[in-house]
């Protein structure tokens, strides 16, 4: 795939299989619906100009990601020029947004909420504690996190110790 | 803990109940997405493109309407005007040398750590206010150049009553247009010092 990618095809599959990675790394960035879709088609941008010279030091996933938080803080810098974006704090995900077909009303409807508390949380979060909390929910090892923040290895669990003592006390059930 | 990366770690500086930390991957990760606009991403990348290359273009053609003009009109002019003119090219040329290098990079940027995106992003930031404070205190010293361009008409040139009109009305346009560019360039600055605030404080955040 790497080779594909840099003799400029495959861009396809990079998106279909990391599409749903990018937009939560938009969600942990913007509350706002239509803000989040823009800040997906920049983060989309900026990955697909950034995978041209993609040269397969690290995993695609780790690359896109860099790229994807990067564009992201470019996109928070950019819309102090627009409203204050904290008056969307206020929008919920919007129940036709949150589909699952495993649990009951009750469960979906617990779920959400507990998704709504995890996002605000994250959202308020300082900027590196966002990026490293959200980098280890993806799964991303304290070596990955590291090279995509430019951290060390401890430093990068100090960070996200505290990021999630801080998380849990929004999300005491999770 | 998603993938097998994870199972490499050794040590980690923390111990966290696996449990909880399961669940809130597991939470992140059921949270409702967005589908990528392929074919809207391909539109933007095509438009951002030209839309740079035309900036970089129009950059580049600003001096040659004043070059030329120079040129053809050297002969009419005296020493204090040729100095003039020239002095007001060497002030502005590098100007447009580092308006068109920021362009650059902000059409070029590299694949960055984070931190270090950060950091350069604040860089630029500051860079664009000082092109922006550049830019509107260049509006004031063009409608001065041309104050001092009538003075030395006055004193080393033929004026006669027809000339004297068209220069103030050249003058009173070019007054308008320089006002109208000092406002646009102090509302960017604004804008761009706002923006380099917002940018420290997520930097002092850490």
């Amino acid at each position: 795939m790497i080779r594909d990618v840099t003799l400029g095809q495959g861009f396809e599959d990079v998106f279909a299989q990391y599409g749903a990675i990018l937009s939560r790394v938009a969600n942990s960035y913007e509350a706002n619906e239509a803000m989040q879709q823009e800040l997906l088609q920049e983060i989309a941008i900026a990955v697909w100009q950034g995978l041209s010279r993609f040269k397969g030091d690290s995993s695609v996933k780790t690359y896109i990601l860099k790229i994807a938080h990067n564009r992201a803080v470019t996109h928070v810098a950019n819309q102090v020029k627009r409203l204050d974006t904290h008056q969307y704090d206020h929008d919920d995900l919007g129940s036709d947004r949150f589909v699952s077909t495993t649990h009951s009303p009750e469960e979906m409807s617990s779920q959400h909420q507990s998704l709504e508390r995890l996002l605000r949380a994250v959202r308020a979060l300082p900027l590196q504690s966002r990026q490293v909390l959200t980098l280890s929910l993806e799964g991303l090892s304290y070596d990955e996190i590291a090279d995509v923040c430019g951290l060390t290895k401890n430093h990068v669990g100090v960070i996200l110790k505290r990021a999630k003592q801080s998380i849990m006390q929004e999300q005491p059930h999770a | 803990m998603h993938n097998s990366d994870n199972e490499n770690q050794t040590n980690p500086p923390v111990s966290v109940d696996d449990a909880q930390n399961d669940g809130l991957s597991a939470l992140w990760q059921a949270q409702p997405v967005t589908t990528i606009n392929l074919s809207e991403v391909k539109a933007s990348l095509s438009s951002e493109r030209t839309k740079q290359r035309w900036y970089m273009l129009v950059d580049s053609l600003a001096f040659i309407p004043a070059i030329y003009l120079l040129v053809v009109t050297w002969e009419k002019f005296t020493f204090v005007a040729h100095a003039m003119f020239v002095f007001m090219l060497v002030t502005a040329l590098p100007l447009l040398v580092y308006q068109l290098w920021l362009r650059r990079v902000a059409a070029f940027s590299k694949d960055t750590q984070t931190a270090d995106h950060l950091t350069q992003l604040i860089k630029q930031i500051k860079n664009n206010v000082k092109i922006a404070v550049i830019t509107k205190h260049s509006t004031w010293t063009a409608v001065l150049f041309g104050c001092a361009f009538l003075v030395e008409r006055y004193f080393y040139g033929e004026l006669t009553p027809e000339k004297v009109m068209k220069m103030a009305i050249v003058m009173t346009s070019m007054s308008v247009v320089m006002l109208v560019w000092y406002v646009w360039a102090s509302k960017r600055q604004k804008r761009f010092e706002r923006q380099l605030g917002t940018l420290e404080k997520m930097a002092q955040q850490r």
